[in-house]
């Protein structure tokens, strides 16, 4: 077991020197950690287009009104070759997005985010990975609060 | 008895004609064949980890109970509930964890780094002036972009964070195409949907010094049953973990089975770092296809890093964000 | 007597070994271009151009300025190119053609490639840039000068299709007699056939052929299949030139940060004039 919580810890300080993974783009030069989102509402359309996709979506808001986004998430090649992006993320599925607003506050065409955490409603993961990777479950805690 | 040495003879002439020699298949021209669709995903660090410090090689149990702890720790850490801070290390972790492919496995050399020289498994370090303009273009990169030329190349799809070359894994789309003919050796690596022709034939004059590739110039030959190929001419731009326009690079193609690739490659710039470095892996041969990776085309985050800056700039507010977390 | 039959035996098994060898140079666990046999297709490997005006226009036009002219003179002009189209004209629908208006009126802001996007095909055949084809019997690579693009001819996967489209579309080829035929789909939209506005819709089919003539000419022509947007199939023939240089080779024309130029100036510090693209990203 100690063995095992070693290595664990390694990987820890690993990940760290592996640098390549540094060069994942930089979010924090597009989004405001000032302006965190947290929307509710329908997908509308999936662009799965590198250097990164992008999730529309009708956000309902606590008014009554909508608002159109857009997200930003990963490359869709990683699920391409795994056969999912006919499967996931579908037109019409009803999704929650925490995430951060652009730096740019202008909605033009439509507001623009980071999709930093992508679940369904009650908080099942969008995708389990082969391994074991998700989305947090429960959705958000500030729900749980309630 | 003649007559049975006729027989093989005859069948060994008639079978043993084309096919491959060992588990090696080979090319009609009798060179080892390259050619497919590489996987280069590994878990293997680049670095020597600290804890391995002189080890340089695990047992295959412990490459187990590594694969073991680095997927653990994945599932951990997507397991885990947000803390509630908004801050830059939740901004740039990005989005869920199922965009990313980084590999579930070491190298098969059993390696505890990609790096074996320096011997310690760690990159040597930099001269005076590799830290002098690794800190402008730090500098340049973290404050607000005035163009789109203040931004990485990886920003601005010209060159992929994973591609070089050296091709390294990285996050994601660590996969390349290699396509053999008997005078070219065609590498396509899918971020950015970018290619390098080589030569085999490494007969052609070298490219003057002012002239300058974003991927440098590649000559191939062969050196017994691997393909070497030496590339320089890069621009002062193209700028792999540090290196500046001197940069020589050797890659060393070996085809090790009809399975594996071995690729090593060093790169030498004394004019940045103190001494050569170099690393190997062993790719894999898929199925999988290389995807079209059309990148500036859908770049809607230039754009929008470079409008943010702009209204910024009309609001006379100042951010120090431009950089992300992880290299502060 | 007797006669020793084993030799003749031996001549048997190794004239079948010969043929063996004939057949899994043809099977596609084989790698490697075949050079020109009597049992094998031509190698259309080696760098190629097109040689006329048909990326500025593929129909018959006379050479006139642009805005470049402006700065570069003589050095910025279309040239006049004879139409490259069979039956000189493209078969527009009628609604079709005026979104074609639309688009030459505008070009230059408009044009995909001058944004640096992918050409697609055919376009990035007859752009004035060489292209380079390695051919090997699983597959055929070309790789394009221009924006350091490519695209993977698949020649052992008949009946395929993309899971997505793509801006240089998905290509599936085979051998009729000598004349490589390409069948390529599932190209974006975005993509236009020349710069003077000429363009397709989502459903686009395209058909290549590529036939060698001689040791330095292919004869390259293009079916482009679009019913949403012409009333008919139609034609291109582009005759292709080989690069005849001892030195021959592609360069880069990464054309990234030229095409920042035109898509971001409006956004750089301290820009004051005027708006080069009306704010759409594509």
């Amino acid at each position: 077991m100690r063995k095992f919580l070693t290595f664990i810890a390694l990987i820890g300080a690993t990940i760290y020197l592996q640098s390549p993974m540094q060069g994942h783009h930089a979010f924090s030069s597009e989004f405001d950690i000032d302006k965190p989102i947290r929307l509710r509402g329908e997908i509308t359309r999936m662009e799965w287009v590198n250097p990164h996709s992008w999730l529309h979506m009708t956000a309902a808001l606590d008014d009554g009104t909508t608002e159109e986004w857009m997200l930003e998430g990963g490359t869709p090649n990683t699920l391409l070759r795994q056969g999912l992006t006919d499967q996931i993320l579908q037109i019409g599925t009803e999704i929650l997005v925490r995430g951060y607003q652009s730096k740019d506050p202008d909605c033009i065409p439509k507001c623009r985010g980071s999709g930093r955490d992508i679940t369904f409603p009650d908080g099942r993961s969008v995708f389990m990975g082969s391994s074991g990777v998700g989305a947090p479950p429960g959705g958000f805690p500030e729900d749980e609060e309630q | 008895m003649r007559i049975l040495t006729t027989w093989i003879v005859s069948f060994g002439l008639a079978f043993g004609s084309v096919g491959s020699l060992g588990d090696v298949p080979m090319t009609k021209w009798g060179k080892p064949g390259l050619q497919g669709n590489w996987d280069f995903r590994t878990v293997t660090p680049f670095q020597r980890p600290a804890a391995f410090a002189d080890k340089e090689f695990l047992t295959s149990e412990e490459v187990d109970e590594f694969e073991a702890a680095v997927i653990a720790g994945r599932e951990a850490r997507a397991a885990a509930d947000f803390d509630g801070e908004f801050d830059q290390q939740d901004l740039d972790v990005g989005y869920n964890q199922f965009y990313l492919d980084q590999g579930t496995r070491m190298t098969t050399t059993m390696r505890t780094s990609q790096l074996i020289y320096p011997e310690n498994g760690r990159m040597p370090a930099m001269t005076e002036r590799g830290r002098e303009t690794a800190a402008y273009f730090r500098a340049l990169q973290s404050r607000s972009p005035e163009g789109p030329e203040d931004r990485n190349l990886y920003d601005r799809c010209i060159i992929g964070f994973n591609a070089g070359p050296p091709m390294r894994s990285g996050a994601y789309n660590n996969i390349m195409k290699l396509v053999q003919t008997e005078d070219h050796v065609a590498i396509m690596v899918e971020m950015v949907n970018d290619h390098r022709i080589i030569p085999t034939g490494n007969s052609s004059a070298d490219l003057p010094d002012d002239m300058r590739l974003w991927k440098g110039d590649s000559r191939g030959s062969w050196d017994g049953d691997t393909f070497v190929v030496t590339t320089k001419n890069f621009t002062h731009l193209s700028r792999f973990s540090g290196t500046g326009e001197s940069m020589v690079l050797t890659e060393k193609f070996t085809r090790l089975d009809d399975q594996r690739l071995e690729y090593e490659w060093t790169v030498e710039d004394l004019e940045m770092f103190e001494d050569k470095f170099t690393a190997v892996v062993e790719m894999q041969l898929t199925e999988d296809d290389v995807y079209e990776y059309a990148c500036h085309e859908a770049n809607y985050a230039m754009p929008l890093m470079l409008s943010g800056a702009r209204k910024q700039e009309a609001n006379g507010e100042q951010d120090d964000t431009w950089l992300p977390s992880w290299s502060r | 007597m007797k006669k020793n039959k084993a030799p003749l035996f031996v001549l048997f098994l190794l004239s079948l070994g010969f043929l063996q060898s004939c057949t899994q140079e043809q099977t596609s666990e084989s790698i490697g271009s075949e050079m020109v046999t009597s049992s094998g297709p031509p190698d259309l490997s080696g760098i190629w151009q097109a040689v006329n005006a048909a990326s500025w226009n593929l129909e018959g036009h006379t050479a006139s300025k642009m805005p470049v002219t402006r700065i570069m003179g003589a050095l910025g002009g279309i040239p006049a190119g004879m139409s490259v189209v069979e039956g000189e004209e493209i078969p527009y629908l009628p609604e079709a053609l005026a979104r074609r208006e639309e688009n030459r009126a505008n070009w230059n802001n408009l044009d995909p490639v001058a944004k640096c996007y992918i050409p697609g095909i055919p376009r990035s055949t007859y752009m004035p840039w060489p292209f380079q084809i390695l051919q090997t019997d699983t597959e055929i690579f070309i790789a394009y000068e221009f924006g350091s693009n490519s695209r993977t001819i698949f020649m052992d996967r008949p009946g395929t299709e993309a899971p997505l489209p793509s801006w240089m579309g998905y290509s599936l080829g085979n051998w009729e007699d000598g004349t490589l035929v390409v069948n390529v789909t599932k190209q974006v939209p975005d993509t236009w056939l020349d710069a003077s506005g000429n363009y397709h819709g989502p459903n686009l089919v395209v058909e290549e052929r590529y036939t060698l003539l001689g040791e330095n000419h292919i004869q390259y022509e293009a079916t482009i299949d679009d019913p949403d947007v012409f009333s008919r199939p139609w034609k291109i023939k582009i005759p292709l030139y080989r690069r005849m240089e001892n030195d021959a080779r592609l360069l880069e024309y990464k054309c990234v940060e030229f095409g920042e130029d035109l898509l971001y100036d409006h956004l750089r510090k301290g820009y004051d004039g005027p708006k080069a693209l009306d704010g759409s990203l594509r």
